[in-house]
């Protein structure tokens, strides 16, 4: 167990967002008069100490080298969630942190008067209070309560502005992939629980443990993995989500939530032994995603969907990376990743302004970067390839082709099945009441069922 | 203390009586809120009290049953508070929310025969109220006819259990099996008519498929559905933890067909809610998901009893939230088909954000009172039943992502050109829909209130 200063600098990572929330919550009761001013000031203020706990963690640990074990979150259960800090997890909530808090900083101006301004600035409390639950639990069980809070933070920061349907419809699509993915996790939990193995275990203490549940548990982990990470078969939500307020997509699809998977994955395999199986699919869904967001990007006509897509294939890259072994060099690439991808979605709002500025400051047209792809690869393959991301029906049919057309089939058979009973149930009910009733004459008796039922038929007749 | 006890249950039969001579409609509901709250406070003093008996052998309070009467109060408290008044009829919604709630205190007596008139009663009361509501909508017969039917079979199952106990009395020439304390000891326990006929009606008042017809046409938004649903809700749950539950420990085989029979439920109402369109429905189906959970906890949870008051409590708070919010929304827009509703949040955020948590709380979400129920079942409290605990994962996934759709549908979306600023919340009713969420989320946050003592 860590030293006491330790712990509480530990759990105020963690708490001053939550704190935050509870803030913003009271405010909102016993203020008459709306101020801006104040609530982002909560919100910096919090982001800020909690950037700062993280940060003397990260001294500390780099000076003493010691994994830091901390206290229990008592509210959500008799045991309570244990929180720990090491080597893996503290470069992800170090990321979170700094890039939450300066997000927060960048959102004050960026959202100044928007109608939604209250209710971004307690999504954003409540989404980095989850992340850091998901990336700071000891076990499964806190990871699983702040993946959820994750899921629904993000549909709701996507329909953001939800007087639009497109967004709406946008929120729902992710909200459905996070939903799918989840019973993955939830399996995986299950599974863990009768192995006896849902707490993880330090960076190299790892008990490994083999056998044929391990694979169906690491299976569940990898299929929610692939559904928070947007990679293959989930690739169609990311690029929607970017619909939401700028900030917002910084700091989910460009830094921290589209990473999530990538840490569960990083975690779980420092404890079980993964089966081949696994990390090939693992392997696999990366390379196909790198691909697919690679040739999808470069056919985008926005800046804000293109910078999906290539987060979408970084993070394919990672995913192999990991399925290879190269799981250090996983924990480098997602911190140069998130902090790059942040700073150009933040950019993105004024990418056009820019780049016209810097034009007449050159008097030319500016060249455009890169062409290693033009240069490499020949026009013919460059040709078919620009066809094929074209053919976004291709795709379309794909996906339909899978889970979700059986499900609308089987949901559209219990339906019509439902509502068939129902009305001759209903029906019927109603005949044998009117056989049964007894006929009253008299108007000084009421009935109970047989007037109306008459007054009923006779209309009808 | 004893006559404090006996005057704070009785008192509010005084204020019932006044309450039904009353014309005028805001001393009416505040007659009628004081009524239940005095019944809240008895029940309170019981609860504290823990096993005592007022009086001897007739009225009894355990405490499960004592919560779940505090809580039929408390949410009674805030139906009737919070109810709304416009496009509704109000006369009479009143003098049902206090009937109902008077019978229901008959549910806590400790004869079995006393039980029994206190659930038929309540039916009967539910009955007419449907006829009456059948008569205003001009749609005669389909709400009335079906739960008449569907009652019927239950009632005659009520009959044969209390004609069992009768035989069984007999013929070991004991009373014991007239006391609901005492049935888990009694030669009744044993019993597999009585287990049977003691869990069809139940069955039945809780609209688990295959007799749910009657459930579709329930939940027709008026100003007393919440209370109807209320009470219906509470008698079946008592009956089950009550009655059905110390039936059943005998019966391994019946109880894993239950559990079976749960889990195709679940999947089954989670596949056509998948679909709804229709804003009652829906909101019906998400409910009878979760009813669907209950049995399959009661069936195939192993040491897991406890957790059934854990279950009723969800419903009973998720199912009146979401209740009162169609409620609200009928009686301003008086649509009830979810596309011809729109963009609700501009005008009501605070029934948006009790109809979001209450649905949440209802799919077990985290930080919610239901996820208490999945954190039950990940637990292990199903890990023997791998496929049930699959259907159930995959179900809870599905009206997670359907409750969602029905929010989105509602409430977010472009503004409804109909919704004007004078149709608002009234202070009241933004008070009750606070006071729901507030509880879904309270009792998710700080579980050990409920959950500490099962």
């Amino acid at each position: 167990m860590a030293p006491l200063y330790l712990s509480l600098i530990s759990l105020g990572v963690i708490l001053f967002p939550t704190l935050g929330v509870g803030a913003l919550l009271v405010d909102r009761f016993v203020s008459r008069i709306y101020s801006e001013k104040r609530i982002t000031g909560i919100v910096s203020f919090c982001l800020g100490l909690s950037c700062l706990c993280s940060l003397l963690l990260t001294f500390i640990a780099l000076h003493t080298g010691q994994q830091i074990e901390v206290t229990v979150i008592p509210l959500f259960g008799h045991e309570g969630i244990p929180l720990f800090l090491d080597s893996l997890s503290l470069p992800f909530v170090v990321v979170s942190t700094s890039l939450s808090w300066l997000v927060s900083l960048f959102s004050k101006p960026y959202l100044h008067r928007e109608s939604g301004h209250y209710r971004f600035f307690l999504l954003l409390l409540g989404f980095v209070s989850a992340i850091l639950l998901v990336f700071m639990s000891k076990n499964l069980h806190g990871v699983f309560i702040g993946w959820e809070v994750v899921g629904l933070a993000s549909t709701l920061l996507i329909s953001f502005f939800y007087s639009d349907c497109k967004t709406v419809k946008s929120g729902l699509t992710a909200f459905f992939s996070y939903r799918a993915a989840d019973v993955g996790l939830v399996l995986a939990l299950i599974i863990g629980h009768k192995l006896g193995h849902t707490s993880f275990s330090a960076v190299g203490e790892g008990h490994s443990i083999t056998g044929a549940s391990v694979t169906l548990f690491s299976l569940g982990i990898l299929w929610a993995s692939l559904g928070k990470s947007s990679q293959y078969p989930f690739v169609r939500w990311l690029p929607r989500a970017m619909e939401g307020p700028t900030p917002s997509s910084a700091i989910f699809y460009g830094a921290i939530s589209v990473h999530a998977g990538v840490y569960l994955m990083l975690r779980t395999l420092l404890s079980v032994e993964v089966s081949p199986i696994v990390a090939l699919l693992m392997g696999a869904s990366g390379v196909f995603t790198a691909f697919y967001g690679t040739l999808l990007g470069r056919i985008q006509s926005d800046v804000k969907s293109s910078l999906a897509y290539a987060s979408m294939a970084q993070v394919g890259l990672m995913f192999l990376e990991m399925g290879i072994g190269l799981r250090d060099f996983v924990v480098l690439h997602f911190v140069g990743h998130a902090v790059l991808r942040t700073y150009q979605l933040l950019h993105a709002p004024a990418a056009f302004q820019v780049h016209g500025g810097l034009e007449r400051l050159h008097l030319a047209p500016l060249e455009c970067p890169g062409g290693l792809y033009q240069r490499l690869i020949p026009r013919k393959v460059q040709l078919f390839l620009y066809r094929v991301s074209f053919k976004e029906t291709t795709y379309r049919g794909c996906h339909s082709f899978g889970s979700l057309a059986l499900l609308r089939f089987l949901s559209e058979k219990a339906w019509s099945f439902e509502h068939g009973l129902t009305f001759l149930a209903t029906e019927g009910s109603r005949r044998l009441l009117i056989a049964s009733s007894p006929r009253r004459t008299s108007a000084s008796r009421p009935s109970l069922v047989a007037p109306s039922i008459k007054s009923h038929i006779g209309g009808v007749q | 203390m004893i006559s404090f006890v006996i005057a704070a249950i009785l008192l509010p039969f005084l204020i019932a009586s006044l309450c039904l001579r009353e014309q005028r409609e805001s001393r009416r509901r505040t007659l009628c809120i004081c009524s239940a709250s005095m019944c809240g406070v008895s029940l309170v003093v019981a609860g504290l009290l823990g096993e005592y008996r007022t009086i001897p052998a007739l009225i009894s309070f355990d405490p499960v049953t004592s919560k779940l009467g505090i809580l039929l109060s408390a949410i009674t408290i805030a139906l009737t508070f919070a109810a709304p008044t416009r496009a509704f009829d109000a006369v009479g919604s009143e003098r049902v929310n206090i009937l109902l709630g008077l019978v229901n205190l008959l549910l806590f007596t400790d004869n079995l025969a006393l039980f029994v008139l206190g659930w038929l009663a309540s039916w009967w009361i539910i009955s007419r109220e449907l006829v009456r509501r059948d008569q205003e909508r001009r749609n005669i017969g389909s709400a009335s006819a079906t739960y008449i039917a569907c009652h019927c079979i239950a009632a005659v199952s009520l009959f044969g259990l209390l004609a069992e106990s009768c035989y069984s009395s007999w013929v070991s020439r004991e009373m014991a099996v007239f006391s609901i304390d005492a049935l888990s000891a009694s030669s009744l326990a044993s019993n597999s008519f009585a287990f049977i006929v003691s869990l069809i009606p139940v069955w039945i008042a809780f609209g688990m498929a295959p007799i749910h017809f009657w459930m579709s046409h329930f939940l027709v938004p008026t100003r007393c559905t919440g209370s109807l649903l209320l009470s219906q809700l509470a008698g079946s749950g008592i009956a089950l933890v009550r009655v059905v539950d110390p039936l059943s420990s005998s019966h391994p085989a019946m109880l894993e067909a239950v559990g079976v029979l749960g889990a195709m439920t679940i999947l089954y109402f989670a596949l056509v809610m998948f679909r709804e369109t229709h804003l009652p429905r829906a909101t019906l189906y998400l409910y009878l998901s979760q009813v669907a959970l209950l049995f399959i906890t009661f069936g195939v949870a192993e040491g897991e009893r406890g957790v059934l008051a854990l279950h009723l409590t969800n419903l009973i708070v998720g199912a009146s939230g979401m209740v009162l919010v169609i409620t609200m929304l009928h009686a301003r827009i008086g649509a009830e088909r979810i596309s011809s509703i729109r963009g609700c949040a501009h005008l009501l955020p605070h029934a948006a954000v009790c109809f979001l948590i209450s649905a949440l709380s209802l799919v077990c979400f985290p930080g919610t009172l239901g996820f208490l129920l999945e954190e039950g079942i990940v637990s292990g409290a199903l890990s023997h039943h791998l496929p049930i605990v699959s259907v159930v994962v995959v179900a809870l996934a599905l009206n997670g992502y359907s409750a969602m759709r029905v929010f989105g549908g509602v409430f977010l979306g472009p503004k409804d050109p109909e919704l004007t600023p004078q149709l608002s919340l009234l202070p009241r009713e933004r008070l009750g829909a606070v006071a729901l969420a507030t509880i879904v989320i309270l009792a998710g946050m700080v579980p050990g209130l409920i959950a500490s003592q099962h």
